[in-house]
């Protein structure tokens, strides 16, 4: 009985935790690309869910063409704040772009409030409502097709960035910025990717878990925190890092809620998360990195 | 003290004396009480964002502790004002000691994001744990303070006290601030690695500095608790540290009066944006964007440069007397 129990609650995380992958995945590229926290990741998420919303509920386009237009929608706000709010902030103190992005995200909800109003939206059912049934562990169907989707989502951008010519060149950017220019790589091009990469990752977060989630203009913030701590435990920057660290932390969440507390379950994660600063900082697959001079 | 300075000052002693009476509605009175309180919150948060270099999110928890901790005390245990206020900043002290250990050794994002979960821990705890913080109802009945037989009833009394204790808390700021460890501060903020080189321990001096701004965090808190007699935790939302952090920007993060500008200002077009409501907050977010890029000194450091352009043309000496956080790279 334990075990089945056990087991159910390991299914659960999962399937949350892809989502938290995805958005893991956002922090770690910018990290890496650009060294910058991007505090909006959440708030984009919720951008995803409020765009799918108004493609689908309100101009009643097909599910699949939501998804994409909404993800690209949700790209081009990301390239957009990097236009006008964090180039000319680009040679400050680092704090100043950090303080951007936190102003970013409180403009992104605030707006959303504006648009979309303070109230939660329920999306309609898109996946069937059955339950599959394996010898006592009820899987639902939508929980499957909701990591299955983020997974091959996941996939799709990892061979885009380690087989195509266009994200080669990126990840050299990411590495040594002059070097890259001097190969031919469009900075300008690969900042914009960054950014646009980001956002649309989150974005398709927002967009899958819309269906099973009510969508609130203020939903961003604790989304940003746990796809931070995500992407903190498996080691920022690093893109297998992301994903075990998204799967990681859905399944302690979903574990802690169930046997430990339910009222205090954000609470745990942020706990958890101090913990890990503290004595790993590097996260779980990376080695510690000593600063020079 | 040169007779300029002199008149500034005495100038400055008989506006704060009389201002209550220029106001004479109660709720203009609550407001100026108000810009009191954030103006020590706002130095507590420029300590750690202007001096320190870490954006913190936590303050606001902090003085939320200082809140409940003076609230409970007082009403409980029935603790005269001076005590619980004192007992209040040893809390603020012993969070920031308690926060900051593990905090401060990371780098800004991460340090970032953990005042925020700090923040999401004690949001949670002051409306989950019911049978000390009274959860969603919180605690009413706070005593008006009394100091050695006078009462401090009315908001116009209260503001006599706030100005004492603002005053107090600006100079151990600013003693702080232009002592040695202040310099040793500002050039771990600079270079973290270049002053370690240099023999300066910045661990303990971050630590340090951290830890002051919360003891002035938490005093700020069990001064408000004081203040309107009743404690809930829909009186500490992470919006609040959004709001100290457009008073350090606009006001010049890492200028000796740059939380002060910042508090004023901010507090008083508060009131006035009270009427937009929803659009509240997204302005602030714009102008935090607007000001990063265009006057990232803030008030403070608009004052120093045009000061700085006065002197030398005067004297012929090219020098400015402070340097905030932007002009350093």
């Amino acid at each position: 009985m334990f075990i089945t129990q056990l087991v159910q609650q390991v299914i659960g995380g999962i399937s949350i935790g892809a989502i938290y992958c995805l958005l893991a995945l956002g922090f770690s590229l910018m990290s890496r690309a650009i060294n910058v926290i991007h505090f909006a990741q959440g708030d984009f998420f919720m951008l995803g869910g409020f765009a799918s919303i108004t493609f689908y509920l309100i101009l009643k386009l097909p599910f699949w063409l939501s998804i994409i237009l909404s993800t690209l929608c949700v790209s081009c706000v990301g390239i957009a704040f990097e236009r006008i709010a964090y180039k000319p902030l680009w040679k400050s103190h680092h704090v100043f772009i950090l303080m951007s992005t936190a102003a970013t995200s409180i403009v992104l909800s605030n707006s959303a409030v504006l648009i979309w109003g303070p109230d939660a939206w329920r999306f309609p059912r898109i996946f069937s409502d059955q339950v599959l049934n394996l010898s006592g562990i009820l899987i639902p169907v939508e929980m499957l097709w909701i990591s299955i989707s983020a997974v091959v989502i996941m996939i799709l951008f990892n061979a885009f960035l380690q087989k195509t010519k266009l994200g080669k060149g990126f990840r050299a950017a990411a590495q040594d910025r002059e070097m890259a220019q001097g190969m031919g790589v469009n900075l300008k091009l690969a900042d914009s990717f960054v950014f646009g990469a980001s956002a649309g990752l989150g974005a398709v977060g927002g967009v899958l878990v819309a269906p099973i989630l009510f969508v609130t203009p203020y939903m961003g913030l604790i989304y940003t925190i746990k796809g931070f701590t995500a992407a903190v435990l498996g080691g920022m920057g690093s893109i297998r890092g992301a994903i075990l660290g998204g799967f990681l932390l859905g399944i302690m969440e979903n574990l802690s809620a169930a046997f430990i507390s339910s009222t205090y379950k954000d609470a745990i994660v942020f706990v958890l998360l101090l913990l890990l600063l503290l004595f790993k900082p590097s996260g779980l697959l990376l080695k510690p990195t000593v600063e020079k001079v | 003290m040169k007779r300029g300075q002199f008149i500034k000052y005495l100038f400055i002693a008989a506006v704060l004396l009389i201002l209550p009476y220029l106001l004479k509605d109660q709720y203009s009175r609550h407001i100026i009480n108000m810009v009191f309180i954030n103006c020590i919150m706002a130095i507590s948060v420029n300590i750690v964002f202007g001096y320190t270099g870490g954006l913190t999110f936590g303050h606001v928890a902090v003085y939320g502790i200082g809140a409940y901790t003076s609230a409970l005390l007082s009403t409980k245990l029935g603790f005269s004002f001076l005590v619980s206020f004192c007992l209040a900043g040893v809390a603020g002290a012993l969070v920031g000691i308690i926060v900051g250990y593990p905090t401060l050794k990371l780098a800004g994002p991460y340090f970032a994001l953990a005042t925020m979960g700090f923040h999401k821990v004690m949001e949670m705890i002051f409306l989950n744990w019911e049978a000390v913080t009274g959860g969603p109802s919180g605690i009413t009945g706070i005593p008006s303070p009394a100091i050695f037989g006078i009462q401090f009833k009315t908001e116009e009394r209260y503001y006599y006290l706030l100005v004492i204790v603002t005053l107090v808390i600006y100079t151990l700021y600013r003693n702080l601030i232009r002592s040695h460890r202040g310099k040793t501060i500002t050039a771990m903020r600079d270079n973290a690695i270049a002053a370690s080189a240099m023999g300066i321990n910045v661990p303990l001096t971050r630590i340090s500095a951290f830890t002051m701004s919360t003891v002035f965090s938490a005093l700020a808190g069990s001064l408000y608790a004081h203040m309107v007699k009743y404690v809930a935790p829909e009186a500490f939302p992470l919006g609040e540290s959004i709001t100290l952090l457009m008073m350090i920007v606009l006001g010049g993060p890492g200028f000796l009066m740059g939380p002060i500008y910042g508090s004023v200002v901010v507090v008083l077009a508060n009131e006035y944006l009270q009427n937009l409501e929803q659009f509240n907050m997204l302005v602030f977010g714009i102008g935090i964007m607007v000001l990063l890029i265009f006057l990232p000194s803030g008030i403070a450091g608009l004052i120093e440069r045009l000061r700085f352009r006065l002197r030398a043309e005067k004297e012929g000496v090219l020098y400015t007397r402070e340097v905030g956080i932007e002009e350093m790279k």
